[in-house]
């Protein structure tokens, strides 16, 4: 892991009418790191995910990711500069199998390396093998447990062959076996040079993954630093840990 | 394995080829009445099949599509009358009108979902039909236009007809065949699933959105062309019938929108239907149009494709097929 930030936001501001949902962030996503993001419910986690994949357009500020600024662009565009997602809520394509929801990624990938659909089928069946889906190819998203349409959601994202992945709680409604076989899957994808921003509550899962955490509160960011320093931060407790750290595997 | 494949693509030969003798063969034997019939039967077939585009791929129920077909009947009327154009080019020349009628509309009205665009398509159509009678000038107006007559017997023209509606359906269906099997297709029915999930898998959602119309619209255009030399005689609302756009829009969901084959299938069904039944009860078109859509919504959600498929599954496995009909239902 380097130094190089991948991804950089200054200014970071997104208002929904008169309400600011993210305000004034400054942060960076270094290069081959897993970041976490972390914060109370409300706290603009997931708005700050959708302004970094272009859903929704920055009210202020600027993002740049691997000097090019994404300002302005699609979320197609962004997603073929090679930043992908999943969804808190999973977003399966109904009416397809596993297999072609996957090979819609690699079909759509990285810009000039899309490849046709009869290959792109061919990749999501790599894919879907690397996280343990390779046995459900035909099935479809409907027959899947929750845990396993978050492997889905997480394959998807993967088919695009991403630099930056952008994971929004893949853990949420797991059980503790589902979250430690996740946990592995993400060093997995993470060693094997994807840089990745987890937002979780699972408080343990996030201490253990990240190389260094965000925090925001109210849409500000309130600290940063090594799990460590943010799990010793005085805003940090009594905004958000003091409530929940220890309880396990929290909400 | 190989001989069973073998088998199979003999079985497919065997199959096409008895489609391609039913397609063809009708004209030279039947009477004039029923080549009218099925001359009709392919028209419709071609439009479903072009909107299928829309509501079957994409998921935008373009309700108002039947604009595109006016358009192209209008212009092909309008070359041949004021300009004398031939047909072929006047034909050729009303498709890239509606394409780029609806290529300039897309990118509009296609921010808007579910009946929002529907409505918007209404409106569309209503608009272009008094825009049409108002320039009466260009277009005949509301007193309607003649359309040169095909120059030939009654039997040529019969024949004419026949095959150019043919072979229209036949670009039409194979356009959604190819469509479907391409990027194109796949992205399509990611948005039709979650238009959000689809943009941030790479899909350029725009761009795919108003070329799915752009082609389903020139589909209908070059129908509507085909369709003005065939009637020889147009008035706006002829062809900018909003009772026939629901028609058609029937036809795709109940053969199976989405599915290459099965507007085809809707669309013949139906027509056939209200040749055989109609006819009979001309004042009763709309109530029975309108019990026929309330039957295909309760019974056959999928079309008669999928209900075909899942019966043939249910013959074939039994209780095996059925059991896993259940748990995906249940998600
Ligand atoms: N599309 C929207 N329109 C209006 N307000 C929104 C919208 N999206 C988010 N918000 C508001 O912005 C604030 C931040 O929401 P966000 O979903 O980013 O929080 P979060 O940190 O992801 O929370 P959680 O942990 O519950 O997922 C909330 O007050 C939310 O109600
Ligand atoms: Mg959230």
């Amino acid at each position: 892991m380097g130094d190089r930030a991948l991804l950089v936001g200054r200014g970071v501001t997104r208002y929904f009418g008169g309400v600011a949902a993210v305000t004034d962030v400054d942060f960076e996503v270094r290069e081959g790191e897993v970041l976490g993001l972390i914060g109370p419910n409300g706290a603009g986690k997931t708005t700050l995910m959708n302004l970094i994949s272009g859903l929704i357009p920055l009210s202020k500020g600027e993002m740049v990711f691997d000097g090019r600024r994404l300002n302005g662009l699609g979320p197609w565009d962004v997603a073929r500069l090679g930043i992908a997602r999943t969804f808190q809520i999973v977003k399966p394509f109904a009416g397809m199998t596993l297999r072609e929801n996957v090979a819609l990624g690699a079909m759509f990938a990285r810009e000039g390396r899309g490849v046709p659909a009869r290959q792109a089928l061919e990749v999501a069946a790599e894919v879907l093998e690397t996280v343990g889906l390779g046995d459900r190819m035909n099935a479809h998203a409907n027959e899947l447990t929750i845990a396993l349409r978050k492997r889905l959601e997480l394959a998807r994202a993967l088919a695009l062959k991403p630099r930056l992945l952008l994971l929004d709680e893949v853990m949420a409604g797991l059980n503790l076996k589902e979250i430690e076989r996740l946990i592995e899957l993400i060093r997995t994808i993470n060693a094997s040079g994807v840089t990745i921003v987890v937002i979780e509550h699972v408080m343990k899962a996030i201490m253990a993954i990240s190389h260094r955490i965000v925090v925001l509160h109210y849409g500000r960011k309130i600290a940063e630093g090594t799990p460590e320093e943010v799990a010793r931060d005085e805003r940090v407790i009594t905004a958000y840990l003091g409530r929940r750290f220890g309880q396990g595997k929290g909400a | 394995m190989n001989g069973s494949s073998m088998g199979r693509r003999g079985a497919g030969l065997i199959l096409g080829a008895v489609v391609l003798a039913a397609l063809v063969l009708p004209p030279f034997y039947l009477s004039g009445y029923w080549v009218r019939v099925i001359t009709g039967l392919l028209m419709y077939g071609a439009l479903a099949s072009a909107i299928n585009i829309m509501v079957g791929l994409a998921g935008y129920p373009a309700l108002g599509n039947i604009v595109f077909f006016g358009t192209g009947a209008y212009t092909v009327a309008v070359l041949m009358v004021k300009a004398d154009t031939p047909f072929f080019l006047a034909l050729a020349v009303a498709g890239v009108v509606a394409a780029v009628y609806a290529a300039l509309l897309g990118a509009a009205v296609l921010r808007l979902r579910g009946a929002y665009f529907s409505i918007a398509t209404i409106g569309i159509n209503h608009a272009t039909s008094e825009l049409v009678t108002n320039l009466d000038g260009l277009t005949g107006g509301g007193r309607g236009t003649i359309v040169p007559f095909f120059p030939g017997s009654i039997e040529a023209e019969r024949m004419f007809f026949y095959f150019l509606m043919l072979a229209l359906m036949l670009l039409a269906t194979g356009t959604v065949y190819l469509i479907s099997r391409n990027r194109l297709g796949y992205g399509l029915r990611a948005i039709k699933a979650d238009e959000q999930a689809a943009s941030v898998m790479g899909v350029n959602t725009t761009r795919y959105k108003v070329l799915a119309w752009t082609i389903s619209a020139g589909l209908t255009g070059l129908v509507g062309g085909a369709y003005a030399y065939w009637l020889a005689f147009l008035e706006p609302p002829y062809v900018f019938d909003i009772v026939m756009s629901v028609k058609v829009y029937i036809m795709a969901i109940l053969g199976g929108a989405g599915t290459v084959i099965g507007p085809v299938v809707g669309a013949f069904f139906l027509e056939l239907l209200s040749e055989l039944i109609w006819g009979r009860f001309l004042e009763a078109h709309m109530l029975v149009l309108g019990i026929v859509v309330v039957l295909v919504v309760l019974f056959v959600p999928r079309g008669f494709v999928d209900l075909a498929g899942r019966l043939a599954r249910a013959l074939a496995g039994g209780s095996a097929s059925r059991r896993a009909e259940g748990v995906r239902s249940d998600g």
